[in-house]
């Protein structure tokens, strides 16, 4: 197993070609693999859907969802069109639940990315408006004076209401206010501990598999 | 959806996919190969098909520079030279093994500023031996020979002349022509000897058999020319690429067929080759009349362009020459205009003239005053001659034929005498007391001063001297001047007397103020108050202020 810096995403060699085999032949152990690693990523879930904030930050005005307030094209300033001018949809607004409920562990591999990548476990932040909490600012921390917004100066209201944390390094902005937040408090607490129960299960795997063990168990 | 996650962990499977990319790219390449082995006719075909894009492509190319070079020629009035400059072109190409891609622009820039076809010619054959001497390329090179031949001769010093910059710039076009041809005189044909040029002409031949026939028949020619003739080489491709392209093509096969007659309509005869000129006396005149007026023209371009390289010469150094003046006569401008109303001479002031032409930038002016101080100081050097001769050989033998001119004979020896410093005038005194009187006795000096008096006289003659009208007139001269001396020295002391009484100084200071009448009475009333008003009584107050009734 190749482990980098415990801050960054970690490159494993191996895992799915284990946990294929678990799965083949020792279910009992892909199961407590599985729940090893369900219980580190709930932490890192617990900590980013606690940094969600109830309200939308101040003087964003209109973003904050008013379940008594019907949207419509005519009354929302968050209208967005498609490129040929026709309605896609309204612009996500913010709802602090719905962040929350956005915010999502996974523990199957997802498919290759463009490098032949697979994530193996990871924390998602699916909502569209947690996605605009989570990173606003990052690109232009003192607002975009180019912008055609209503508010180009919102990168800066966002930065000055909540800082952004974690790091950018290697071309990866790992920036952020929830996922990326806990992801960096957590100061990879959690993939350590990912990363021995990945060895615990290997080595009961592979004490299960050799002959003396299995003469044993016999 | 948003894409924002962290990746806990991360494993690398691309591999996999990428090797069987990999693989899959292989067994495709493989599988053409076999196509290509079992499809040989049809890759040839293919192949024939690029290399016929190709050809078509350089004969496009090379139809528009012959195009763009004929337009060129017909609006300088040289259409009649049209074909005699193809010919040319295409000789040097097969001569020098330089491709007409080449000559064509290299031609058309010395015909566009010579605006003569044949002195183009020799330029250009000129250029080619230049070309091939300093290895510059033949476009390049001729570019240069036309910015000589407008008077710029900047870019002809990279090529190792032996020239100066200055004397490119003193040397007419000619001269610099004499100079080319004697350095690079037989390079051309030097170099195409070669085995560099034998391969160039090698690749003119396959140049233009690609033209002709869409090209890229390359290792036929190298086949064709393995023999080592390359002429004959060269001749063959020639021949086969014509051949090929009339099997090709029915427009080259109808032009294959215009040198051909057939005599009776069956036996092929050779066609006498067409001039392109015309054969009747009236097509012969219009063509002359056309060439006479070419060469007027270029005459005339020529006149004009020297001209034009005179005249900004002319400019160029006047220019020049007032830059420098302005160099040294700026400081002094405010002060021309005041020194010009003051008392000066003739010379200065031509040179304040001139300097205030200077200034102005009048050439007129400039070369007026210029001359004219040169005349003054012409004169000014004479004289100082003249003055320095004085100084040696004195004034009278200088002057004398011009001074005395006119004068008589008792003038001319006065005047000399003047020179001689002698005059004196009686009664002004000697100017040379001091050294003339030097160890008389008093009555020697008595004596000589009788004489400046002019009142000397032999004993007995009488009626001038009152010594002698007022003596005895027994007298000797020694006794006579003895009683002038005495009186002389009386009439000195009493003299000297007279002076230093003329000579008494009175001083007389004057006290106090000077003040208006006004001011005096108000002073003099107020003093009278105020003396009254102490109890003084003056004259003037009342009686009863007197004590009087």
């Amino acid at each position: 197993m190749k482990q980098r810096s415990p801050a960054m995403p970690v490159e494993v060699k191996g895992v799915i070609a284990l946990r294929k085999a678990l799965n083949a032949y020792a279910p009992d152990l892909a199961k407590e693999l599985t729940a090893e690693i369900t219980k580190s990523l709930k932490v890192i879930q617990k900590d980013a859907r606690g940094f969600v904030p109830n309200k939308a930050p101040a003087g964003l005005y209109n973003w904050e969802f008013n379940p008594n307030r019907k949207l419509t094209a005519k009354n929302s300033m968050f209208r967005t069109f498609s490129s040929e001018g026709e309605r896609v949809r309204f612009f996500p607004l913010y709802n602090a639940s719905e962040i929350k409920r956005g915010i999502v562990y996974r523990t199957g591999y997802g498919k290759p990315n463009a490098k032949g990548f697979r994530s193996l476990f990871r924390v998602r932040n699916m909502s569209a408006a947690g996605a605009i909490y989570e990173t606003a600012g990052r690109k232009n921390p003192a607002g975009d004076p180019k912008s055609k917004s209503n508010n180009p100066n919102a990168g800066a209201r966002f930065v000055q209401q909540g800082a952004l944390y974690g790091r950018k390094r290697d071309g990866q902005d790992m920036r952020g206010r929830l996922i990326f937040r806990a992801w960096d408090q957590d100061e990879g607490k959690q993939t350590i501990a990912i990363f021995k129960a990945i060895d615990v299960v290997n080595a009961k795997f592979n004490k299960r598999t050799t002959v003396s063990s299995s003469q044993a168990i016999a | 959806m948003s894409n924002i996650l962290i990746s806990l962990a991360a494993e690398f499977t691309g591999k996999k996919a990428f090797s069987q990319a990999d693989k899959a790219a292989k067994a495709l390449t493989k599988t053409i190969g076999n196509l290509a082995q079992g499809f040989g006719v049809a890759f040839s075909a293919r192949a024939l098909a690029q290399y016929s894009k190709q050809a078509v492509m350089a004969f496009v190319a090379d139809d528009k520079a012959a195009r763009v070079l004929t337009r060129t020629l017909n609006n300088l009035g040289l259409a009649f030279a049209d074909p005699a400059v193809k010919t040319f072109i295409a000789d040097l190409e097969k001569q020098y093994g330089v491709l007409d891609d080449q000559l064509r622009p290299a031609y058309q820039k010395l015909v566009t500023t010579t605006g003569d076809y044949r002195k183009s010619q020799q330029l250009l054959q000129t250029a080619l031996d230049l070309s091939a001497q300093s290895g510059i390329d033949v476009v390049s090179v001729t570019d240069d020979i036309a910015r000589a031949y407008a008077g710029n001769t900047k870019g002809l010093q990279k090529y190792g002349l032996g020239l100066s910059k200055t004397q490119l710039s003193a040397m007419s076009f000619a001269e610099v022509l004499v100079r080319i041809t004697k350095i690079s005189n037989g390079q051309a044909a030097l170099a195409a000897e070669t085995y560099s040029g034998k391969l160039d002409k090698l690749n003119v031949a396959a140049a233009n058999a690609s033209e002709t026939l869409g090209g890229a028949l390359v290792d036929a020619f190298s086949t064709i020319a393995g023999n080592g003739d390359i002429d004959k080489a060269i001749g063959k491709i020639d021949f086969f690429s014509k051949l090929l392209a009339t099997l090709i093509s029915p427009k080259l096969f109808e032009q294959a067929f215009t040198g051909v007659e057939f005599k009776y309509g069956l036996i092929p005869m050779n066609k006498t080759p067409l001039t392109n000129r015309s054969k009747s006396p009236a097509g012969t005149y219009a063509r002359n009349q056309a060439e006479i007026k070419a060469a007027a023209a270029a005459k005339k371009q020529q006149a004009e362009m020297l001209a034009t390289n005179k005249k900004t010469l002319k400019s160029q150094q006047d220019a020049l020459k007032l830059s420098k003046a302005k160099a040294i006569f700026d400081i002094q401008k405010i002060q021309i205009e005041a020194a010009l109303k003051g008392k000066i001479s003739e010379e200065d002031r031509v040179r304040l003239l001139l300097m205030k032409a200077i200034n102005a930038e009048n050439l007129d002016d400039i070369d007026k005053y210029t001359k004219a101080l040169d005349a003054a100081q012409a004169k000014t050097k004479e004289l100082q001659t003249l003055l320095d001769a004085m100084g040696k050989n004195k004034l009278g033998n200088i002057v004398s034929s011009e001074f005395y001119k006119g004068m008589s004979e008792a003038e001319i020896a006065l005047e000399k005498f003047k020179e001689s410093g002698n005059l004196r005038i009686a009664g002004i005194g000697n100017p040379v007391t001091a050294d003339f009187y030097r160890g008389l006795s008093d009555a020697m000096i008595a004596l000589e001063r009788f004489k400046e008096a002019g009142g000397f006289r032999l004993a007995g003659v009488g009626g001038q001297s009152t010594v002698t009208t007022n003596g005895a007139g027994g007298f000797t001269d020694a006794q006579n001047a003895a009683k002038l001396a005495a009186e002389a020295a009386a009439k000195a002391a009493a003299d000297a007397a007279a002076a230093a009484a003329a000579a008494t100084t009175v001083v007389v200071n004057i006290a106090g103020t000077v003040t208006a009448q006004a001011d005096l009475e108000k002073a003099i009333q107020d003093a009278i108050n105020a003396s009254r008003a102490a109890g003084n009584v003056d004259a003037l107050a009342p009686k009863s202020w007197r004590g009087e009734v």
